[in-house]
């Protein structure tokens, strides 16, 4: 059509009543002629009237097809197809209220873990060209690429800021523990010194203030610094007076310029500037991490090739601040914080596909029994001229109306569904930065969610309806006729597709449930009631030496223990929710591989603090630290794993990181007891692993961490602790917390995932239920006639039940009978990619199948048991 | 089921041949639809017998095509009526379908009647 065309019709589409008026007259102004041109020729009045009609053919016909030609007959026919799609689904609530509720629950549940899946991993960030942000990583490869990235000096900085090829811009920030000063009472604030360009880099505009800016970094500048919202709301009760106040950080006054806004996490607690050519802060050397922009065009890869170049050039040029085995790449930001939730919201997205696939089947059945009772107005339809693509577009519009309703319903939904959802969210698995929410691209995928599910539920059933013979039809008088058999295999098709889409996703449930249980029921070896752990930084400029360190940490435990209500008091260090492996040998063991062991370092009273049982000879005392004796105790895993068939006591363990407690002076340590197996985590849950728990006086490290055993309510006990704490040093900012509640941060995600997929899969249950019995209960319906006859005929209610139940249940065995293989492959697919899953076991298989058995036969049960109720003689009237 | 495809065909052929007819009759200038129809059935002696009907759609049509334009007017009878007149575009498209026509008409009879017409010239 010529753009001419067009633009005709859309004059047309205006215009549209006086042109229909005027074909009108101009028609009857034809037969007028024609009919006074036959009378002129002598007909009688009548005569040339029927004479004319004749000749110019059908005139309502001709009228139509005049109108084709200046309107977009398509889309009037369009809107008339909607217009009665409304009226037909408004005319059957019932079946329109169910598919629309099921649509809503599939795409609801869809749209709102896709909102988790936007907001979190493929949209986190409000920084500018978030998406192009990189860090730069350098570690010790004998690590691996997944060790912790090691901090570079200013001067590494400014050298990958002004050599590399593949950064637009390139930025660094450098921690900092700030002590916080307020009427004498030191607080503990994570600090974050930033180069000069991060803030104009990152493009969050402050909430109140200003950011920091190039002249803030120069040397001599006055001191200033940019409070981070939560810091901001926590510290200072959200006053915006604080903007121009003074506070003492680190012992200098300085001045607070502006607040940052929610969504900015980049800085810890408080920004401040960092002046890149004054060597260090307050006598400590700034280590920086440094992230770079990608220039547009170059990807990860490139950028990683580039840096791995500088990297080599860095180490050969400050081998001092590297490892013998520094390597060197580039991992995009979105990348190194989403990966791990990513994979678990992956599986999750397949799960409530699953579910939303089993809601497609369900309107899809629903459809399919809906088109044979309709199959006389189908005939009607069909006999007065309507084609058969007009047919399926009838009824795919249909399809569309219940789908864009489902939708606009299921983002109410999954708005609703997200308040909850965001609550049980694993705190360290997303960035803090996200913000989860519906929004337009969220929007965009619930709609498109809704064309697919058109397309998935509505085509079948259309195809299908429009191809039946009309002619049959209209003979039967809209009864009768039976199922077409393609019909038949359709709808049983879908019941055992859903039965066995039900099965898989209960099956993935299952298998989480028995997952999360186990690690809920994980021996944690130690107990957690009443634990209390409490920590504070030994500065630098005050605690040099090993000697003063531990003067202090034998003070504090003396003061500790004898306040009222402590029953027991011991050092130890990291903390018990992490662990991670640190290099050992076995003396006189050498062996190709390495060895390893988590660690700790512990002070006397440490296991009969935590309730760590001693298995096998005695543990480190106070004379063995106060003599500095090189002992080590180790737990039973490692006794089993080194020791086998041998006395551990006596043994010899060398720790092989000495780089990493520098003020340690032994390296050879003598086994001196073995203890119960504890169980920390390295990022994947709770488990034990060998271990050595290494005396904390012959490391020297710059912390002093306690764990304290109380009488009651740990609580209570934090303010007198952080008193004797005061009391020896009023200087140290002091952190204490239960441990119990700290150990919640484990289970978040396996909670989240759990949580999440039981509610899928009870939603799928129900909406198999649903489907079964709708299946069922409309076979019967369709058999009533036949089952009159039969009962008539002699046949027992028994009979009829059996009949009608064998049908339904045959078709449950066979969905079952696909369901279970398709869960162990999944299962074998999923295995160890997500905590919890190891293989599909017959057990969960049985009682899965078994609830669904339960639940199909519940679904078949009603309705065979309303087929023997019928009464004959109104079965046989019926219809 | 009705197959439409060839019903449409046919229609097809049918619609190319009534414009151009259409075009001719305005050649003579302006006229209404009942006297485009009588035109066309005089003219053709009789042979060709359009369904009046038919006329509007194709009248339709040709206006979208810019071919020809409509007034309204009074009928030498004092009847108010639709007049077409033949654009300048619908002029040229008349010379290319005639040419068109001849030369198809040509090949027709050329294959109906292939042994007559060479021993004619």
């Amino acid at each position: 059509m010529s753009w001419k065309q067009h633009f005709a019709k859309l004059r047309g589409l205006a215009g549209r009543r006086r042109h229909d008026g005027e074909l009108d007259e101009e028609i009857r102004a034809h037969l007028e002629m024609e009919e006074q041109e036959n009378q002129a020729k002598g007909m009688s009045p009548e005569e040339a009237h029927y004479a004319a009609l004749r000749k110019f053919g059908n005139v309502l016909r001709t009228e139509e097809s005049a109108r084709e030609m200046w309107r977009w007959v398509w889309l009037e026919t369009l809107a008339q197809d909607v217009r009665y799609g409304l009226r037909m689904l408004v005319k059957n609530r019932g079946f329109t209220a169910v598919a629309v509720l099921t649509l809503a629950l599939g795409i609801g549940g869809t749209t709102a873990i896709f909102s988790v899946v936007y907001g979190s991993t493929l949209n986190p960030w409000p920084y500018k060209d978030g998406d192009r942000l990189t860090i730069v990583v350098s570690y010790d490869q004998k690590q691996g690429p997944n060790a912790s990235r090691t901090g570079v000096s200013p001067a590494e900085f400014l050298y990958y800021q002004q050599q590399n090829h593949v950064f637009d811009e390139v930025i660094g920030e450098a921690s900092e523990e700030l002590s916080l000063s307020r009427n004498g009472i030191p607080e503990w604030l994570r600090g974050t010194r930033v180069t000069d360009n991060t803030f104009r880099v990152l493009g969050v505009a402050p909430l109140i203030g200003r950011s920091l800016g190039p002249e803030d970094s120069q040397t001599g500048a006055p001191p200033v610094a940019v409070l981070c919202n939560k810091a901001w709301k926590s510290k200072f009760g959200g006053d915006p007076g604080i903007v121009g106040r003074t506070l003492i950080l680190n012992h200098e006054p300085t001045t607070v310029v502006g607040v940052m806004p929610p969504r900015f996490e980049w800085c810890g607690e408080v920004c401040l500037p960092a002046d890149l050519s004054a060597p260090t802060v307050a006598g400590q050397a700034l280590w920086f991490y440094v992230e770079g922009r990608l220039k547009p065009g170059v990807t990860v890869e490139q950028a990683n090739a580039d840096i791995r170049i500088l990297g080599k050039q860095l180490a050969a040029l400050y081998p001092k601040d590297h490892p013998k085995d520094a390597a060197f790449g580039v991992k995009s930001l979105t990348d190194e914080f989403t990966r791990e939730f990513r994979k678990t919201l992956y599986i999750l997205f397949g799960a409530v596909g699953l579910l939303l696939l089993i809601a497609c089947v369900n309107v899809s059945n629903l459809l399919l029994a809906r088109a044979t009772t309709r199959e006389r107005e189908i005939a009607v339809r069909a006999a007065l001229g309507a084609s058969r693509g007009r047919l399926i577009r009838q009824f795919l519009i249909e399809s569309l109306i219940l789908a864009t309703v489902g939708a606009s319903l299921g983002c109410l939904l999954a708005r609703i569904a997200l308040g909850p959802l965001l609550t049980i969210l694993p705190p360290w698995m997303v960035p803090p930065e996200a913000e989860i929410r519906v929004n337009g691209s969220v929007l965009l995928f619930a709609l498109g969610s809704s064309l697919v599910c058109t397309l998935l539920f509505g085509l079948g059933p259309a195809i299908l309806a429009a191809s039946r013979d009309p002619q049959e039809l209209l003979r039967a008088g809209g009864r009768g006729v039976g199922e077409s058999s393609g019909h038949n295999r359709l709808r049983n098709l879908l019941v055992v597709s859903e039965v066995a889409l039900s099965l898989i996703l209960l099956t993935g449930a299952g298998m989480l449930v028995r997952g999360f249980w186990h690690l809920r029921h994980v021996q944690l070896g130690y107990d957690v009631d009443n634990l209390l752990c409490v920590a504070a930084p030994l500065p630098d400029s005050r605690y040099k030496t090993l000697e003063q360190r531990n003067q202090f940490h034998a003070e504090l435990l003396r003061r500790v223990r004898t306040l009222p209500g402590v029953t027991s008091a011991a050092l130890g260090w990291p903390g018990l929710i992490w662990a991670g492996p640190a290099p050992i040998e076995v003396v006189g063991q050498s062996s190709a591989e390495d060895q390893s062991a988590w660690f700790r370092l512990v002070g006397d009273g440490y296991f009969e603090t935590l309730r760590i049982p001693l298995l096998r000879g005695r543990v480190i005392s106070q004379q063995d630290l106060a003599q500095a004796r090189p002992v080590v105790v180790v737990n039973r895993a490692f006794a089993t794993r080194y020791f086998t068939g041998m006395n551990p006591i006596g043994q010899q363990v060398s720790w092989k990181a000495q780089g990493w407690f520098p003020q340690m002076k032994q390296s050879v340590f003598e086994v001196i007891g073995v203890v119960g197996d504890t169980a920390h985590s390295d990022g994947e849950g709770p488990k034990a692993k060998p271990q050595v728990f290494l005396p904390i006086m012959l490391m020297g490290i710059p912390w002093n961490m306690a764990f304290v055993r109380t009488a009651g309510d740990p609580d209570r006990l934090l303010n007198p602790i952080r008193q004797e704490f005061a009391a020896i040093d009023k200087e140290l900012p002091v952190e204490g917390s239960e441990v119990k509640v700290e150990q919640q941060d484990w289970y978040s995600e396996p909670r989240f995932v759990v949580t999440m997929l039981v509610a899928f899969g009870s939603l799928g249950l129900v909406l198999v239920s649903v489907g079964v019995y709708s299946v069922v209960s409309y076979a019967v319906s369709r058999r009533t006639q036949e089952i009159g006859i039969r009962m008539a005929l002699g046949a027992q209610a028994t009979d009829m039940r059996r009949m009608v139940m064998t049908a339904g249940l045959t078709w449950l065995a066979i969905g079952i009978g696909i369901g279970v293989p398709a869960s162990i492959a999944l299962a074998k697919i999923l295995q160890n990619r997500i905590w919890g899953i190891r293989s599909a076991d017959p057990l969960m298989l049985l009682a899965v199948s078994l609830i669904l058995t339960v639940v199909g036969l519940a679904a078949c049960y009603f309705p065979a048991r309303r087929a023997t109720k019928v009464d004959p003689m109104v079965a046989l009237r019926y219809e | 089921m009705p197959r439409r495809d060839a019903e449409r065909e046919r229609i097809e052929l049918l619609q190319g041949t009534l414009d151009m007819l259409i075009l001719r009759t305005l050649l003579w200038g302006p006229a209404h639809g009942h006297g485009i129809a009588i035109a066309i059935e005089r003219t053709s002696s009789d042979v060709l017998k359009v369904e009046h009907g038919s006329l509007y759609p194709a009248l339709q049509r040709l206006q979208q095509e810019a071919w020809i334009t409509a007034e309204w007017k009074v009928s030498p009878n004092k009847r108010r009526a639709r007049y077409y007149r033949l654009t300048a575009a619908g002029r040229r498209q008349l010379m290319a379908e005639t040419s068109r026509w001849d030369r198809l008409s040509e090949a027709i009879a050329r294959i109906l009647r292939p042994v007559e017409s060479p021993e004619e010239s």
